[in-house]
């Protein structure tokens, strides 16, 4: 029962974590564009992409 | 070069977003977030692959979205906050409690709430309140959270572009360089239209062919009221109050008319006045915070001193489509609608904790429920605006919007007009982001073809009102609110087939003053 209802509980922070870093990781992309480091953008296009498939998966 | 070659292969690319969306929200039944995220994923790899976005358009795409987005998610959390802590303080129970006795006509009830009272709060606030504050209410009434939906995003659609205090009508003005005395009278014009349609859909809706035909009298009145009430505002007063009084007249109209009807009826209609005072204090006091910030100059420039905003520099896709460099959204965060709205649940607080309304705990329930609302509808306006920024500024939603104008001719094209803006308050999700990305086009086709530019101006600004109701973005928040969340695509279809008609009749009624009245 306990492990159901941990199951059924764990979307909520998951959901919460995605939207706080797809609110938050485009203030970090911008910064690191701003000051020319492409490489530290990429990857950090790249976990926001990785975000948006983690959303389409857990939805 | 600022052109992408249009072609029936680009076209068919461009539209390509859309049509996932829509396939995926009406077929699969997917939720907005869902769809959203998947239709920007495709839609990265297009503009990537064919339109030739460079990676640094597509970052700064993602934070210009972002800002777009924060300027919408501020007032929808805000809205949840004032709404649920009205709520615990027993108020919304009592409107609809008081508005159930103040008719029993169930067709009635979904003009008040549905019609006229989301009209006048979008006259206040809009981006998404009026639904989010109103279908609950209806739900209370015993109508189903789609119908409830359904009905209050059609009902307050024709006030969009003169409400959230003009802005979109505003925006019409700042990009098309035209005066608002030019644009004024054809735009009220249509909407004004508009608003019997809107009215008459909402009692169909409600009650069927017998509801309509019940209360078709009522309808007139409502319509002619608000509608003449926008005019006359618009025209001869302010812009920014014109949807708001319209929407204040309309209630008055409305009490006037159970009133009477009660009277006919012989049924009790005592305290009314009084009891809806007080159910509904914290919008009458959202109403006058909003009414002096917005119109005592000094408080409202010192409230909008603190701006918050990015540059972005100039970018540019290999095919030649230029983004010219600038800044993205500017924030408000002291004068802004949100902040309003924020303003008035503190007072609001204070107020019900006052008159010991507020039982223990609540402030806690409030926020547990915020968090749970807000994390559902929030990750799927953020990916469907960043859809529609990509869009943007890789050149496809310029592409869409060309072809559309070639394919009609100048005789259609008062027809097409308000489908063309509708089609970008559906991927954008705003009447005003409708009228950025596509007002100066519909302006200089009407220039090209010879016909008239303040009626084709008003068939954009009206296209995109009407159109803004039915976007995957508007209608998450409706359905956030009214516990349908993961469920939009039910909700979809519906919206699209009643969402189609007003749009239809904003376009012909173009269609035939262009050719039989001009």
């Amino acid at each position: 029962m306990k492990q159901k209802s941990e199951q059924n509980t764990s979307p909520f922070p998951i959901r919460l974590l995605l939207l706080a870093v797809l609110l938050i990781l485009p203030f970090a992309l911008y910064y690191a564009l701003q000051v020319g480091h492409q490489w530290l953008g990429a990857i950090l296009y790249a976990v926001l992409l990785l975000c948006v498939v983690l959303l389409i998966l857990i939805n | 070069m600022n052109e992408i070659s249009l072609n029936l292969w680009n076209w068919l690319l461009a539209f390509t977003p859309i049509i996932i969306i829509l396939v995926l929200m009406l077929w699969r039944r997917w939720g907005a977030s869902k769809a959203g995220g998947f239709a920007l994923l495709v839609t990265l790899l297009i503009a990537w692959l064919r339109f030739g976005a460079p990676f640094e358009l597509l970052a700064y795409a993602q934070v210009k979205a972002l800002l777009l987005a924060l300027d919408v998610l501020w007032i929808i959390w805000n809205a949840l906050i004032l709404f649920h802590l009205t709520r615990q303080a027993g108020a919304i129970d009592k409107i609809g409690k008081t508005l159930s006795n103040l008719t029993p006509d169930r067709t009635l009830q979904a003009l008040i709430l549905g019609w006229v009272f989301p009209s006048f709060l979008q006259g206040m606030d809009g981006f998404g309140i009026p639904v989010a504050v109103s279908a609950p209410l209806l739900i209370s009434l015993g109508f189903t959270p789609i119908h409830a939906v359904l009905i209050t995003s059609i009902g307050h659609s024709w006030a969009v572009t003169f409400g959230s205090m003009a802005s979109s009508f505003q925006i019409l003005i700042a990009v098309t360089g035209l005066p608002g005395e030019v644009l004024a009278p054809f735009s009220l014009l249509l909407l004004g239209v508009a608003c019997y349609v809107c009215g008459l859909i909402v009692a169909y809706l409600s009650d069927g062919w017998a509801g309509l035909k019940r209360n078709f009298s009522a309808i007139l009145i409502l319509a002619t009221v608000m509608a003449f009430t926008q005019y006359v505002v618009a025209t001869y007063i302010v812009y920014n109050l014109a949807a708001t009084l319209a929407g204040v007249m309309g209630l008055l109209t409305s009490i006037a008319i159970t009133g009477w009807q009660s009277r006919k009826n012989h049924a009790a209609n005592g305290h009314v006045g009084k009891d809806l005072a007080s159910a509904f204090s914290s919008y009458i006091i959202l109403v006058v915070m909003a009414l002096i910030i917005n119109l005592v100059p000094p408080i409202k420039t010192f409230l909008s001193q603190v701006n918050i905003t990015l540059n972005f520099p100039e970018v540019q896709t290999s095919l030649g489509w230029l983004v010219p460099a600038g800044s993205g959204r500017i924030l408000k965060p002291f004068s802004h609608p949100g902040s309003i709205i924020l303003y008035a649940s503190v007072a609001s607080y204070f107020l019900f904790k006052h008159f010991n309304l507020l039982p223990k705990g609540s402030l806690k329930s409030v926020f547990q429920r915020l968090a749970s609302a807000a994390e559902k509808s929030s990750a799927g306006i953020i990916t469907m605006v960043t859809l529609s920024v990509v869009m943007t500024d890789s050149g496809m939603n310029q592409l869409l919007a060309v072809g559309l104008s070639q394919s009609f001719g100048a005789f259609f094209y008062p027809l097409a007009a308000p489908l063309i803006a509708a089609l970008g308050a559906f991927i954008t999700g705003s009447n005003s982001n409708a009228n950025v990305l596509f007002a100066v086009l519909q302006m200089n086709t009407a220039q090209l073809l010879n016909i008239s530019v303040p009626l084709i101006l008003a068939a954009q600004t009206a296209g995109g009102a009407l159109g803004s109701v039915i976007s995957p973005a508007k209608v998450i928040v409706g359905c956030s609110t009214v516990g349908l969340s993961g469920e939009e695509g039910r909700v979809m279809p519906k919206i699209l087939l009643y969402g189609l008609i007003p749009i239809m009749t904003v376009g012909l009624l173009a269609f035939l003053l262009q050719w039989l009245a001009l």
